[in-house]
């Protein structure tokens, strides 16, 4: 099996957590290998989705330490440190692919986990095997933070590894700072990351079998990157609050229609087709049937519905057309014109 | 890079609903599965389902109203089961409290025992939904069990100075909540309205000779979680 191996970080933590998003969104797009990203970040606190900024770090001291504040979109891990002394390693595999004698999720986390383990081992390191999703720990001393999002059939998994992790900015930092280790502090030396890193490459390639191709961030990455960038990471909606942007491009249309179609919903189907016939780059339209999903495939991980159509399906409001969040079309037929004005107001705010 | 279906035309085919087989293209005249309306179908399913427009478009109250007022079906385990693969009824909530009381008073008109029109059907399901989403476990008391209460309350039209009916509907609730304390949690409304339907018919069967088809019921919506998976009776890989 090829994998790709990509090296490649920004200097801007929050770039970086666009290119991690970019790399499994780029895969679900059609970009052909999975990729192991052996990575280093700059001083940041990263964020869990979910978490609470005012709980979890210590802003002021952040700031006068000049580490960033970004906010992570996993929904399993939490927030945790990281500097030039954490080694990031992250996989963003098609699990069926990767994995076909299993589809559990524990058994590919725990499979996933093992190079790490073994690294680790082999320096004198014991880790317990962790549990699903959970943190790799030493006799309770937190020495990897694990996150885990999934996005249509694809897994993305990140350990962050302390190998000489600056613990007391750490505890500064964050809220809940205490209880981790790095590897340099158990093995009572400094432990080189390149060392960990070229260990890591190795166990990877061996336990899986993987030969490893060596590229860069492809054209498609770059601009997804650079466009989530633009609209999440860079912004404080996102960072702070963790309110994310509906969509990649300017404007989402959500059209919620029966299943099978009624005749009134084909029509709608049609007439917001027509409507943003010519406004592909800025408008993404996504279809939901009602009880079968997006696109009557079910409902793909990593792609929820908004809360407005969430509202609509729960009153049972259908045929339903929410343009940007908000309910724009209730039970009737719009013709394309008015779906059209509908999105060029969006288009303007 | 996958097309989605903003991108490509409609499909052609989709599952039936009722029985999940592949439906096509159609343009005979159909019976809705669900209320019994005669239309020209767009889709149907080779065994002959076919759900009229009005009927995709139902909320689930209408949906469930209007199935139990025209059905024929007697029994109420498969009425119930019927309008639990309707997208309308979500996997859990309200919606499982009034269409076990109504999926009852359906077959008991059905079962030639009763005569419950439809203004009986519409009044149950206002009594049926008046217990909260989760009042399994708010008020020590499942809906789909109340539910069992209300329909033959209704039928046996009890009142707070009736005696034997009034009874009836007390043992029949208590008779359900026990089953559906004994399986243990988290709550699945699935399991609740089978078990309480179960306590339903055999109560007909011993007391007026209603006949069902015999057989341990398997559920149709396993492995959504929280599925109790083999800790549930009807679950079946």
């Amino acid at each position: 099996m090829i994998c790709r191996i990509l090296r490649h970080a920004s200097p801007d933590a929050s770039m970086n957590e666009a290119i991690e998003e970019a790399i499994l969104v780029a895969r679900h797009e059609g970009q052909p290998l999975d990729t192991v990203h052996i990575w280093q970040n700059g001083k940041a606190a990263i964020l869990a989705s979910n978490a609470d900024v005012r709980t979890s770090v210590d802003e002021a001291a952040c700031k006068s330490s000049e580490v960033a504040i970004v906010r992570r979109a996993a929904s399993i891990g939490r927030t945790t440190y990281q500097d030039d002394g954490t080694l990031n390693l992250t996989y963003v595999i098609d699990q069926k692919r990767f994995f076909p004698d299993t589809d559990s999720l524990t058994e590919a986390y725990g499979r996933l986990s093992k190079p790490a383990v073994e690294v680790m081992s082999s320096l004198g390191v014991s880790v317990e095997v962790p549990e699903y999703a959970a943190s790799l720990v030493v006799e309770g001393r937190t020495i990897a933070d694990a996150w885990v999002r999934f996005y249509y059939d694809l897994m993305f998994l990140q350990l962050s590894i302390n190998v000489q992790t600056d613990l007391n900015a750490q505890g500064r930092a964050l809220k809940q700072g205490t209880g981790f280790t790095t590897l340099s502090r158990e093995v009572n030396r400094t432990v080189e990351i390149e060392d960990v890193q070229r260990a890591l490459i190795q166990s990877i390639a061996k336990h899986f079998g993987v030969a490893f191709q060596e590229e860069n961030l492809s054209p498609l990455e770059k601009k997804l990157a650079g466009r989530l960038h633009q609209i999440k990471y860079s912004r404080d909606d996102w960072n702070f609050e963790g309110k994310a942007p509906l969509s990649l491009k300017d404007v989402l249309v959500e059209v919620y229609v029966a299943y099978p179609p009624t005749k009134s919903c084909r029509q709608i189907i049609e007439n917001v087709g027509s409507a943003t016939r010519d406004l592909k780059d800025r408008v993404e339209t996504r279809i939901w049937m009602r009880g079968k999903g997006l696109d009557g495939h079910g409902s793909p991980p990593g792609m929820p519905m908004s809360i407005a159509l969430t509202e609509a399906a729960k009153q049972a409001i259908v045929p339903a057309v929410v343009v940007n969040g908000e309910l724009a079309f209730s039970r009737d037929v719009p013709s394309a014109e008015h779906v059209e004005r509908k999105i060029l107001q969006a288009l303007e705010r | 890079m996958k097309r989605t279906l903003a991108e490509a035309p409609l499909e052609e085919s989709f599952e039936c609903l009722v029985c999940n087989k592949v439906m096509l293209r159609s343009e005979q005249t159909s019976t809705c599965s669900y209320c019994g309306k005669s239309e020209v179908a767009d889709y149907q399913c080779p065994d002959g389902h076919y759900v009229c427009e009005e009927c995709r478009l139902s909320t689930a109250e209408q949906l469930v109203k209007t199935t139990c007022k025209h059905t024929k079906e007697a029994d109420p385990l498969k009425i119930a089961n019927l309008l639990m693969k309707h997208p309308a009824i979500p996997m859990h909530g309200t919606e499982h409290h009034y269409l076990t009381s109504c999926a009852i008073l359906a077959s008991m008109r059905n079962l030639g025992l009763f005569d419950i029109d439809p203004i009986q059907i519409d009044k149950a399901a206002a009594l049926a939904r008046i217990p909260p989403l989760g009042s399994c476990a708010l008020w020590g008391a499942c809906g789909a069990a109340i539910g069992v209460g209300i329909a033959f309350s209704r039928a046996l039209k009890a009142n707070i100075m009736s005696g034997e009916e009034r009874s009836i509907s007390l043992n029949l609730v208590s008779e359900s909540l026990r089953k559906i304390s004994k399986l243990g949690g988290p709550r699945c409304c699935k399991a609740s309205v089978i078990l309480s339907l179960q306590v339903a018919k055999k109560f007909l069967t011993e007391r007026y000779g209603a006949q069902f088809d015999e057989g341990n019921p398997i559920c149709e919506f396993k492995n959504v979680e929280p599925c109790l998976r083999k800790s549930c009776p009807f679950y079946h890989e």
